[in-house]
């Protein structure tokens, strides 16, 4: 597997950078990005600080591993991330204002649940379980009085997210050199929402392929790794009369991929030719009408965005 | 934040197309060239041609032949003597996002001799219809739509990246330890000055006489130093004059 | 392609001799330096310092047309110093093979010379068989007649210091060279040879590529991870064409046309399918009855039975011994015999040898249909510098065709991996495939024929065409169907059905395969293999860059031929690093082997399948110019004497002789006394038709010059960048003199011998650009193959006083 190292200390620069290159391009957007774009940033804070897998060692099974089986399927304690609830609260106090700053609408909710978190009302497991859509998603009782299901749900993963991605960066690391081929992700096994082909300069000193390799991002913990180019990550067809990519003529670089065969779709961004390649949540946001066009067409995605249901 | 592009010349072969995608991308017409005894074609830099592959051979005292090839183009100064030559404050910017040296149409109002004279690389041109001076802009069309400059993206042998100017330091230094185990005479050409750096690996006069800004005959003092020396007061004259 | 361009990054030592592969193989010289970064030592060896010279270890200047001097050289060095691979050389070669008593070789001619002919008998050069038909071997190598000692006989003379007088490459860049590939005989080693029109455009091409197999065979270098013979081939897709049988002495899957003296399927069949009494030889050429039948059932199809030879006698047949290659077809052109014809893909009054006769020849033709995608000088022949068009009776239709990136279809690399590209766009205006333009005007004149009949109605009619052309039809056709239910073993298929491999395909007309090679790569199951991207690979084939799901490869997808060579008798690979193949748990894992058979130890096949008696030819009666490679110098030497022989060039050279312009100086002429060499450039595309139209192009490389060194430009009072007039005794051609020191004199029997290169790119319809360097070459030919010598023939020059071509 090739996976591709995300560089914390350049996050939070490469996400102003695409923000306001964004803002500046679609102001149509605009919104969304305002809404969002404090978010990531302050998720991308969150990752840097974050502790990263403290766990055991893991021991990786390279035939399994190349069978599909991915790095947390094959933990002794069956699978799963560690255990961050002992950082959310610390964690809540600094995401949900900026929450609450972008979502207005559910502002309220969020410093009634920041309050419960705080004083331990909401029991940080509990938060953590919500995170990974667990636990309280079918309860009727809602554990924090005025706030919904859907508000609970949304800020949970929000807080969880970071403490997810900078585990996997670790865990993304121990598989590095080895091949992995499937279209969900070496680490967690989640679907991708996201895919982006990337220059990927040989050491060698002469021709070098101009034409990108494919890479997936996994929908849960942002990792990504190579995947074959003209193939559906959902059902595998290679016809290429059957894979076909939706894109807005005026934004070249930005495109749907989806496939006839099977209905379904990821985002794509063609960096090969860009000269910084932007962060991978502000270029999906800025690819929610292609994202809205391609289901519009009957097409399905492989995983979600947070902002896809909007 | 400024960027640079690395040349690494080892890595060229003199294919040519960042000479030819150069040209494509601007949209200049074909210069009418003749054979002339070498494969450098065209000539020289022109009005029409803003990149071109220079070649040089040479044949050593064993005669272990050695045949190099610089990709000249403006070197986009960090502090560019053509700017500080120039007479009238915006016929010759520098765009502060990229570090971009860029000649605007009213170069034509400068004396294309002074302009010519102030660069240590020998880069400004005369397109003769617009009596506009030319040379490369970096392609910041290209480079604020976040597109690489069009040289680097036609390189295919990986000869040329372009960034951030801190991370191409980097590399450059990196290149420049892998090179110089098999060749002592590598180095990078005024790192410190320009934007656009290139590795060479032998002594840069033999890709090209301009390849560095080196003092022609001042004692101590780099060509492009005396140059900058000398047209600033001249430029402060010239402000002065016109008020 | 004995590998695939990726293995030869697996290499411990690159010869680059007959290429300047960086320039134009650039793709391919990644796998290159791949090699070289992995510690290997890459040497190019050519007239010419390149590109390729700049990135290789080290370059060796040589005089243009002594390949063979300077590899006999090697030959010599490796078994004097016995560097070879012994049990290879043993096991797997036919060293031990003992050659019959007629065989003798003196003074540069083998026995059976008919001089009148030009010809050998070449029975006389068999090997000697017992009375069972077993060719006697002996195994201690005591016995002078044993083919490893008629080896070291033949290449006695080869000593370093003739080697080096006649080539002009110092002794010490000899032992440079010898020493570094040489040292690829280990077991664990391996070297490979890379050559391109270098090495086949000469008098001698096919015996300059038999003795490097020789070589390769010495030193173990076949079968190999990094090792073989790899011939770079290209866009052109000569791979492809020549695998479907461009040249007019082959049909479909190498099999040979027929000639008029094989007047049934049976007679061809038997004069073309080798016999080997040795159980344990496959002689895998045993099965070319089932090839041929099925190739004839899916061009004939319904028409073709049993009863009629499957339509065997509508095949044009050549006379014996008659020569359609095109140096033979342009002298019949020539000389009036041919009325009209259709050009694809082709520039021969630009690209043709002595392109003075061909475009005169070009003028005889009544009518001339050319498929292009821009106006070149063959299209345009009639109005060529002095020529009068008025006075042009040929008929030209110029059909405008579709460019490479405007149709679908598949191209084999020089790797034989067949790889289908897609159309990118629809071609513009009444622009058509070459397959669409064939299909259709075949089409009509079939509608023709069965209104109105015609000659030969047989042959034009029951022919099997489709009404349109699709590619991946094509590709089904090509692979082969069932014609019939079918059982093979405990095995069904369906009539309609793919044939799953070419074992598979019958004598009795129940399969249909338009070639054989190409079997297999169509399945029921996974359909068209050549749109494979798989990158996947087992970790034993990810060390060798083996891709075996990437496209596919014929024969059988096997990447590497001959891979049961690279391991022992036991079937252990002999370097397990870098294993092709190995013998596991009762079964071979790696690459496709040559056969499923078990390992020789357990009785299993002699390796070389292909051969009829299963070993590697270090002696191969087969050509009809020698079973041993000897130096001949080319058709044009500057030589007055060859050194290594009375016979001055090849005595089997093919020759035409129809016109004014087909004539040879006298060896050491002193009125021409510099080799000319001629080669293609980066930066325009073979003839130049194409890209001499891209204005970018053109300008960085606008006219014809001349590569010369400054000692002969200043022999000859030339400054850099002057006109000069080049000529040989059949033409002239002006070019721009580019003085470098990237060509050196020569050395040769004690006389400076000049070389200058020039490039064929450039045809007088670009304005001022100069024209053809072919007016100056030759038209002789390689016995084997008619190729033309382009590479080696002598030429003058002076410095121009009236330019009219630049």
């Amino acid at each position: 597997m090739q996976t591709q190292d995300l560089e914390t200390p350049a996050d939070l620069r490469c996400i102003e950078t695409a923000l306001s290159r964004a803002q500046a391009e679609l102001p149509a957007l605009g919104p969304l990005l305002t809404a969002f774009g404090p978010l990531l940033a302050e998720r991308a804070r969150l990752r840097q600080a974050a502790p990263g897998w403290t766990g055991p060692k893991l021991v990786i099974d390279p035939e399994r591993y190349s069978q599909g089986a991915f790095v947390l399927a094959q933990t002794e304690f069956g699978g799963g991330f560690e255990d961050m609830s002992a950082h959310l609260q610390k964690a809540a106090k600094t995401l949900l204002p900026v929450m609450a700053r972008s979502f207005p609408a559910i502002a309220a909710e969020l410093a009634a649940l920041g309050a419960a978190i705080a004083d331990g009302t909401l029991a940080p497991q509990a938060l953590a379980a919500a995170g990974f859509g667990e636990g309280l998603a079918s309860s009727d009782d809602m554990p924090v009085p005025g706030v919904s299901e859907q508000t609970l749900n949304f800020a949970a993963s929000e807080l969880v997210r970071p403490f997810v991605e900078r585990q996997a960066q670790d865990l993304a690391a121990l598989v590095e050199a080895l091949p992995w081929r499937q279209a969900h992700c070496p680490v967690c096994g989640g679907a991708p929402n996201m895919s982006v082909l990337r220059r990927t300069a040989v050491d060698n000193e002469f021709i070098q392929a101009n034409g990108g390799r494919r890479f997936l991002r996994c929908s849960c913990c942002a990792t990504q790794w190579t995947y074959k180019r003209v193939s559906c990550p959902a059902c595998g067809c290679e016809e290429p009369d059957e894979l076909i990519n939706l894109r807005d003529p005026a934004r070249v670089h930005e495109r749907a991929d989806a496939c006839q065969r099977c209905k379904a779709f990821v985002l794509c961004l063609n960096s090969v030719e860009l000269a910084e390649v932007p962060d991978l949540d502000v270029a999906a946001l800025t690819m929610l009408p292609l994202e809205i066009q391609a289901k519009k067409q009957g097409y399905a995605p492989l995983a979600e965005h947070p902002w896809s249901s909007l | 934040m400024p960027k640079a592009i690395l040349i690494d010349t080892t890595r060229c072969t003199a294919c040519r197309g960042c000479q030819v995608g150069c040209k494509e991308w601007k949209n200049f017409p074909p210069v009418a060239t003749k054979q002339r005894g070498t494969h450098q074609n065209p000539p020289d830099l022109g009005p029409y041609n803003v990149k071109l592959v220079r070649f040089s051979e040479h044949m050593e005292a064993d005669g272990t032949v050695k045949w190099y090839f610089f990709p000249d183009a403006c070197r986009h100064c960090l502090d560019a003597p053509c700017k500080s030559g120039a007479s009238l404050p915006d016929s010759i910017i520098q765009d502060k996002e990229t570090g971009a040296v860029i000649y605007t149409e009213k170069t034509a109002k400068e004396d294309f001799a002074t302009i010519k004279s102030s660069c240590p690389y020998d880069i400004p041109r005369l397109d003769p219809k617009t009596k506009r001076i030319v040379k490369c802009d970096m392609c910041i069309d290209r480079v604020r739509a976040n597109l690489l400059p069009m040289c680097v993206k036609s390189c295919a042998m990986g000869a040329m990246s372009f960034g951030e100017r801190a991370d191409m330091l980097k590399l450059a230094a990196q290149r420049l330890v892998a090179v110089q185990k098999d060749n002592p005479k590598a180095q990078l050409c005024d790192m410190e000055s320009v934007s656009v750096i290139y590795l060479v690996a032998d002594a840069p006069n033999m890709y090209h006489k301009f390849a560095v800004a080196e003092a022609a005959n001042t004692p101590g003092m780099t060509r492009k130093e005396m140059l900058a020396g000398a047209f600033s007061p001249l430029r402060k004259i010239a402000q002065s004059l016109q008020g | 392609m004995t590998q695939s361009y990726t293995d030869i990054a697996n290499a411990d030592a690159v010869l680059i001799m007959g290429s300047n592969c960086a320039e134009h193989h650039p793709i391919a010289f990644r796998w290159v330096l791949k090699a070289k970064e992995a510690g290997g030592v890459v040497i190019h060896v050519d007239p010419k310092f390149s590109r390729t010279s700049a990135r290789s270890d080290f370059h060796v200047p040589l005089r243009s047309g002594t390949d063979i001097a300077f590899l006999g050289g090697m030959c010599k060095y490796i078994l004097d110093k016995k560097l070879f691979f012994a049990d290879y050389v043993l096991n797997y070669t036919n060293a031990s093979f003992l050659v019959g008593e007629k065989y003798s070789f003196k003074d540069g001619l083998f026995s059976g010379f008919d001089a009148s002919k030009k010809k050998y008998d070449q029975s006389q050069w068999a090997f000697e068989k017992d009375e069972k038909g077993m060719v006697k071997r002996d195994k201690t190598l005591a016995n002078p007649r044993c083919v490893i000692n008629v080896l070291k006989n033949h290449y006695e003379r080869y000593t370093l210091d003739l080697v080096s007088q006649v080539t002009g490459v110092s002794k010490d860049n000899l032992l440079k060279v010898y020493d570094a590939f040489a040292a690829t005989g280990k077991p664990d080693k391996a070297g490979t040879m890379l050559y391109a029109l270098g090495w086949t455009q000469h008098t001698v091409g096919v015996q300059n590529i038999r003795l490097a197999g020789i070589i390769q065979l010495l030193l173990g270098n076949f079968g190999v991870a990094g090792g073989g013979i790899n011939a770079l081939r290209g866009e052109p897709n000569v791979q492809g064409s020549t695998d479907h049988a461009l040249l007019y002495g082959y049909i479909p899957g190498y099999h040979n046309t027929s000639i008029a003296t094989w007047k049934t399927l049976e007679d061809y069949q038997k004069a073309n399918t080798p016999k080997t009494v040795d159980p344990l030889s496959v002689n895998w050429w045993q099965n070319r009855p089932k090839y041929i039948v099925s190739l004839l059932k899916g061009w004939f199809g319904d028409y073709a039975t049993k009863d009629n030879d499957f339509g065997y006698n509508l095949l044009p047949k050549l006379d014996p011994g008659q020569d359609c290659s095109h140096l033979f077809i342009f002298d019949r052109m020539y000389q009036g015999k041919i009325k009209g014809g259709f050009l694809f893909g082709h520039n021969p009054c630009q690209s043709f040898p002595n392109t003075n006769k061909v475009r005169k020849a070009w003028d005889k033709l009544d009518w001339l249909v050319v498929g292009e995608v821009f106006h070149n000088e063959s299209t345009d022949n009639f109005k060529r510098p002095g020529a009068d068009p008025k006075k042009c009776k040929t008929e030209i239709f110029l059909l405008p065709s579709a460019y490479r990136a405007e149709k679908e279809g598949t191209i084999s690399n020089s790797g034989r991996w067949h790889m289908w590209h897609y159309k990118a766009i629809d071609p513009i205006g009444q622009c058509r495939s070459m397959g669409d333009m064939v299909v259709q005007i075949m089409g009509r004149v079939r509608a023709l024929y069965a209104k109105e009949g015609g000659a030969l109605p047989d042959q034009v009619l029951k022919h099997e065409l489709p009404a349109t052309f699709n590619a991946d039809e094509m590709c089904k056709k090509i692979n082969g169907m069932f014609t019939r239910d079918t059982k093979i073993g405990d095995k069904e298929y369906k009539k309609g059905q793919l044939v799953p491999a070419f074992p598979l395909l019958q004598t009795d007309g129940s399969t249909t395969s338009l070639n054989w090679v190409y079997c297999g790569g169509y399945t029921e199951a996974e359909g068209n293999l050549a749109k494979r991207r798989d990158l996947a690979q087992t970790p034993m084939q990810a060390k060798i860059h083996l891709y075996p799901k990437f496209a596919w490869a014929w024969p059988v997808n096997r990447r590497i031929l001959y891979n049961r060579a690279g391991v022992d008798l036991v079937g252990n690979p002999y370097n397990p690093d870098k294993a092709v193949i190995a013998w596991q748990d009762g079964k071979w894992v790696g690459d496709v082997p040559d056969g499923p058979a078990k390992p020789m130890a357990q009785g299993g096949p002699y390796p070389f399948i292909m051969q009829t008696e299963g070993h590697g030819q270090l002696y191969g009666p087969g050509r009809v110019d020698g079973p041993l490679p000897e130096h001949y110098e080319p058709a044009e030497t500057p030589l007055t004497v060859n050194p290594f022989s009375a016979q001055m060039s090849n005595p089997c050279m093919k020759q035409v002789h129809a016109s004014e312009y087909d004539v040879l100086c006298k060896n050491g002429d002193p009125r021409f006394p510099i080799v000319l060499t001629t080669y293609c450039m980066t930066e325009h595309w073979c003839s130049g038709s194409e890209t001499r139209n891209g204005p970018a192009l053109l300008e960085a490389e606008p006219q014809q010059y001349v590569e010369m060194s400054p000692q002969l430009a200043e022999e000859k009072g030339v400054k850099n960048g002057d006109v000069v007039v080049v000529e040989s005794l059949r033409g002239r051609v002006e070019a721009v003199a580019m003085v470098t020191v990237r060509i050196k004199p020569f050395t040769v029997m004690g006389k400076t011998v000049h070389l200058v290169g020039m490039p064929f790119a450039f045809g007088w319809t670009k304005p001022k650009c100069g024209d053809a360097v072919n007016r100056l070459t030759t038209s002789v030919g390689d016995p084997n193959t008619t190729i033309p010598e382009y590479k080696a023939c002598l030429v003058n020059l002076k410095k121009a006083t009236k330019v009219t071509e630049l």
